[in-house]
């Protein structure tokens, strides 16, 4: 502890004999403590600052009791950002490096012979993306520091990126500082230190990108599920038994007048089957209108469905044009096994109303694949993985938006 | 995100049922028929099982 030369507070020394400078958290007056007595460097006479991280506050990272012992706050051209230094009379120092709602555990990296700095930078096996560069000063400083850190100073910076991960090069006066970070969650910084830092508002330098990290927790569900479906579509296309009964055709009356007939017996052998009655027809600028009902022959329970198509060309000013199509297949889903007719009363007829001269071939098939099912349950199961990996590329554009060259 | 993981796993868990019974019976969503118990169409059977062709 020590006097402030400039003002009445009392200054805290937390790592005496290590730290070069303090800065008094009351006026902010930078003080040299490498020599006795304590010297000013520069004097200041203002507000007292209170970081987000209170000086002498203690907290357990990365299984280290750690104090914050100094703070201050750099900016550039892009913005500022607050790096804290942290000590432990054991480890040393290590920082906490607090970047637009985002946090990062660094550690000065002591062996440079392992970096080989290209394009790419290569540390400890791992690649890293050069992300940001630039002229960084320091706007203010509390607390104390083992170098002679003080307002004003002036880094060329270059930050280099393989998230979580991100080095740091600093070079002032002639001489390069390495440093590795690591992000760390909000939530461990706020549960350590007891305090409660901002919602992140956007995805940072290191931040591990979000998207993809929940999509690699759901993968296991994700792979389990379609190998599940794959298995169960399988299964469902070796037991059916899709038998497909004789085509029949079915011959319209006069004008408004649906005539009734009966097809089959059909002979549904499965206990629950999907059906398929296909109605077709070569027309011709006229259009098709079938009210069917599946009946069962034992039971008499009815099953009704319309099995309606058309079909129109022509042209005009914009060239040929054509609508519709020569057939519909009606899907009857859900029915029992039994014996089966199927009455037909039908409709068709030509633009000038004239009932159609040609007849409507209906073909029924029993017990086919639902695919329906298998496609709408892959599309509920690929959505949110889908979903993600848009998110996940959107937010790796809007991480690289804030990279300088 | 992490409650995200258990919804999507449950989500899953239930089209995979769903598929599984789907299958079973037959069933498709937006099918064509409607059904209509134990009523009788004419000459069609009405639960005597005869059919005829006009």
């Amino acid at each position: 502890m020590i006097r402030c030369p400039a003002c009445p507070a009392d200054v805290e020394l937390r790592a005496e004999g290590q730290s070069a400078m303090v800065a008094c958290s009351a006026c902010g007056t930078e003080i040299d403590v490498s020599q006795r007595p304590p010297r000013i460097i520069h004097r200041f006479n203002e507000a007292p600052r209170r970081p987000l991280l209170p000086l002498g506050s203690r907290g357990t990272l990365r299984d280290r009791d750690l104090q914050v012992i100094g703070a201050l706050q750099r900016s550039d051209s892009k913005g500022y950002w607050h790096e804290y230094l942290l000590f432990n009379s054991s480890t040393g120092f290590c920082w906490l490096v607090y970047d637009t709602c985002h946090w990062s555990f660094g550690v000065a990296v002591e062996d440079t012979s392992q970096l080989v700095v290209n394009a790419l930078v290569r540390y400890e096996g791992r690649g890293y993306r050069r992300f940001r560069s630039g002229t960084a000063e320091v706007d203010w400083v509390v607390g104390e520091f083992y170098w002679g850190v003080h307002r004003g100073e002036q880094v060329f910076y270059v930050d280099y990126i393989a998230p979580p991960l991100m080095l740091t090069s600093e070079r002032a006066r002639g001489e390069t500082v390495w440093t590795k970070l690591e992000y760390i969650e909000p939530a461990q910084i706020d549960a350590a230190f007891g305090i409660k830092s901002p919602p992140r508002q956007w995805v940072s330098s290191n931040q591990p990108n979000p998207a993809r990290l929940q999509l690699r927790r759901i993968l296991p569900a994700l792979v389990a599920s379609c190998v599940a479906v794959a298995a169960i579509q399988i299964g469902t296309v070796l037991r059916v038994r899709e038998v497909t009964f004789p085509s029949a055709n079915y011959h319209f009356g006069a004008v408004n007048e649906a005539p009734e007939k009966v097809f089959g017996p059909f002979a549904f052998t499965a206990p629950h089957s999907l059906n398929e009655v296909t109605a077709s027809a070569g027309l011709n600028n006229s259009w098709v209108e079938l009210d069917c009902v599946l009946v069962n022959a034992t039971t008499g329970e009815t099953f009704e469905f319309t099995d309606a198509f058309s079909y129109y060309s022509g042209s005009d000013s914009d060239g040929s044009w054509s609508e519709g199509g020569f057939q519909n297949t009606a899907l009857l889903a859900d029915i029992p096994s039994g014996t089966y007719n199927l009455v037909v009363e039908g409709l068709g007829a030509d633009q000038s109303g004239r009932p159609l001269s040609q007849p409507v071939t209906l073909s029924l098939r029993h017990d086919v694949v639902p695919w329906t099912n298998f496609w709408l349950v892959l599309l509920a199961i690929l959505a949110y993985p889908g979903y993600l990996l848009y998110r996940g590329r959107a937010d790796e554009k809007e991480r690289w938006e804030s990279a300088t060259p | 995100m992490r409650w995200a993981r258990w919804i999507y796993f449950g989500w899953c868990a239930a089209a995979v049922v769903y598929l599984l019974i789907a299958n079973m019976r037959g069933y498709v969503p937006f099918s064509s028929s409607t059904v209509s118990h134990g009523g009788s169409h004419s000459g069609a059977g009405g639960g005597h099982g005869i059919y005829y062709h006009k």
